[in-house]
């Protein structure tokens, strides 16, 4: 195998990869997970839940939401950073009102720690809020 | 989302290229990294760069092992046939030979994807039971394998590295994320530079033209590659290091072009198998599958999918680089004084173990070092040293420690 040959190959190599990575990145979704699965095992670990507003509460324009999926309640929490980000975005997820839908995607915490109470740091994403 | 998945892949590229250049800069140790800096974003382009980073260091690990007797547990075999060629002028033919094995077997990979995702489960299941047998065998073939007195010498090379790991790995002298570094800088990488040294060897000018190998040894090194590697990637506890040593007992033993090709077959393919495995048999046999693991929960096939589409970027492109790059690196070394240059990479291996490890490291460097010179002493095969890791696995799989 001679030089140019090589270098022809790993041109089709890498020309063969953008092509799957393109076809493939357009069904590329996290799933929503049913919030009863979450467990303290998911500390850490990156979750797209889906769920229902019951309550919301903004101080230092930081908001907290409590989601319920019908299967389970679990607070959503958006700093301020991300809140504003999101809402320069045409976002604003400051007017969400209660019984909107929303799928925040995050990692799962645990506050105050120890103390068995699990939520989601949503930092990235549009919240829909339909 | 492609053109975030391809951003990082160009991230994964360039700090795997970092970390297989620099000698004793692990992938886990980015990985940990990525992972602390990308907690809290999409999963799935951080997934791209940790694969990325760990495919494409395994192309470029073979430059500091072949060209500087720096190595990795994955390319120590790779330094003697690799130190013969470049003492013979082709040490760009060697680096070029494992950049055939990786860019085909990820290639080969790909075109049997739909056999291989079938076959692991088969192969796992059958197989984990009897991995010390396996050990065992490929220890027993490596041994006898030798003629006349040299059994002798490399059965009590392989004991004594043997006993060296089971110290290092019972006695927690060295943190686990680089306990490996010292032992096998001493028994593959400074050995030979002092080997080198000793006989005052001289780098001939370079062959700047690859001779071209046949298309049979070509296909033959990475089938045997794939054929080990995928064996090896998909079981617990062993990886690249016993595929290698398996391969070097089933490839021709004069012809150090088709045993290049295979080792760098074996690199890429446990590094992929480790991403296969997961998804076939959800089990994470490596740093970056384990990340992976752990930022993609629900690992299905649109996953896999994304993550060989990564590997095919990264290995295309790192062997792009590599071809235009390494003429360099080949260059500026045959243009030095050998001899100091070696005695420069000792001094550095020596810091670079000593800012690392610490004393321990430099005592289990100085220990590693003096069993690594018997085999080119005796004139046995360096693979006998491979007991550092071989033994401690046999013993553990037999439930004896």
């Amino acid at each position: 195998m001679e030089e140019h040959a090589l270098r022809n190959i790993a041109v089709l190599c890498s020309v063969a990869g953008l092509l799957l990575l393109f076809l493939a990145s357009e069904n590329l979704e996290l799933k929503p997970k049913p919030i009863k699965e979450i467990t303290s095992d998911d500390i850490g670990k990156t979750v797209k839940v889906c769920g229902e507003i019951i309550t919301k509460t903004i101080s230092n324009n930081h908001v907290f939401f409590t989601i319920n999926d019908s299967t389970e309640n679990i607070r959503v929490v958006v700093f301020n950073s991300t809140a504003m980000k999101l809402r320069e975005k045409g976002n604003d997820i400051y007017s969400f009102e209660k019984g909107s839908m929303i799928c925040p995607t995050g990692i799962v915490d645990e506050y105050p720690k120890g103390s068995g109470y699990l939520e989601i740091i949503h930092k990235k994403g549009f919240l829909s809020g339909d | 989302m492609f053109i975030e998945l391809l951003a990082f892949t160009l991230l994964g590229i360039i700090l795997g290229t970092a970390t297989g250049l620099i000698p004793g800069l692990h992938v886990n140790t980015i990985t940990l990294v990525l992972i602390g800096f990308g907690a809290g974003m999409n999963p799935y382009p951080l997934a791209a760069a940790l694969i990325s980073l760990a495919i494409t260091h395994t192309f470029w690990d073979f430059v500091p092992s072949i060209l500087l007797g720096a190595p990795e547990p994955s390319t120590a075999l790779s330094i003697l046939p690799g130190h013969y060629m470049l003492l013979e002028g082709r040490g760009l033919e060697a680096v070029y030979l494992t950049i055939i094995g990786g860019i085909g077997v990820i290639l080969l990979s790909s075109l049997l994807f739909p056999v291989i995702i079938a076959a692991v489960p088969v192969i796992y299941r059958n197989i984990q039971l009897h991995i010390h047998w396996i050990l065992i065998l490929i220890a027993a073939v490596m041994i006898l394998t030798e003629t006349g007195r040299k059994i002798p010498a490399a059965t009590f090379t392989f004991l004594l590295s043997g006993i060296l790991g089971l110290i290092i790995f019972n006695s927690y002298i060295l943190p686990s994320g680089i306990m490996l570094f010292p032992v096998f800088t001493g028994l593959f990488g400074m050995s030979t530079l002092i080997v080198s040294l000793n006989r005052k060897t001289k780098i001939p000018p370079q062959e700047m033209e690859i001779e071209k190998p046949q298309r049979k040894i070509v296909f033959s090194g990475i089938v045997k590659g794939l054929f080990s590697g995928s064996v090896v990637g998909t079981l617990p506890g062993i990886g690249a290091a016993q595929a290698a040593v398996l391969t070097q007992e089933i490839t021709r033993k004069k012809d150090y072009r088709e045993f290049l090709i295979s080792v760098g077959a074996i690199n890429t393919v446990v590094a992929l198998f480790s991403l296969i495995s997961l998804y076939t048999i959800s089990k994470a046999r490596s740093g970056a599958a384990l990340a992976v693991q752990q930022i993609l929960p629900d690992f299905g096939f649109n996953e896999i999918i994304v993550l060989m589409a990564v590997a095919l970027i990264a290995a295309g492109i790192s062997a792009i680089v590599m071809l235009k790059t390494t003429k360099k690196i080949v260059d500026a070394i045959q243009k030095i004084n050998y001899s100091i240059f070696t005695a420069m990479m000792m001094v550095f291996l020596l810091i670079l173990t000593a800012f690392l490890s610490g004393l321990a490291g430099m005592f289990i460097l100085f220990v590693s070092t003096s069993i690594g010179l018997i085999a080119p002493l005796t004139g046995i095969k360096r693979s006998s040293s491979m007991g550092v890791l071989m033994l401690p696995l046999i013993l553990f799989y037999m439930g004896i420690m």
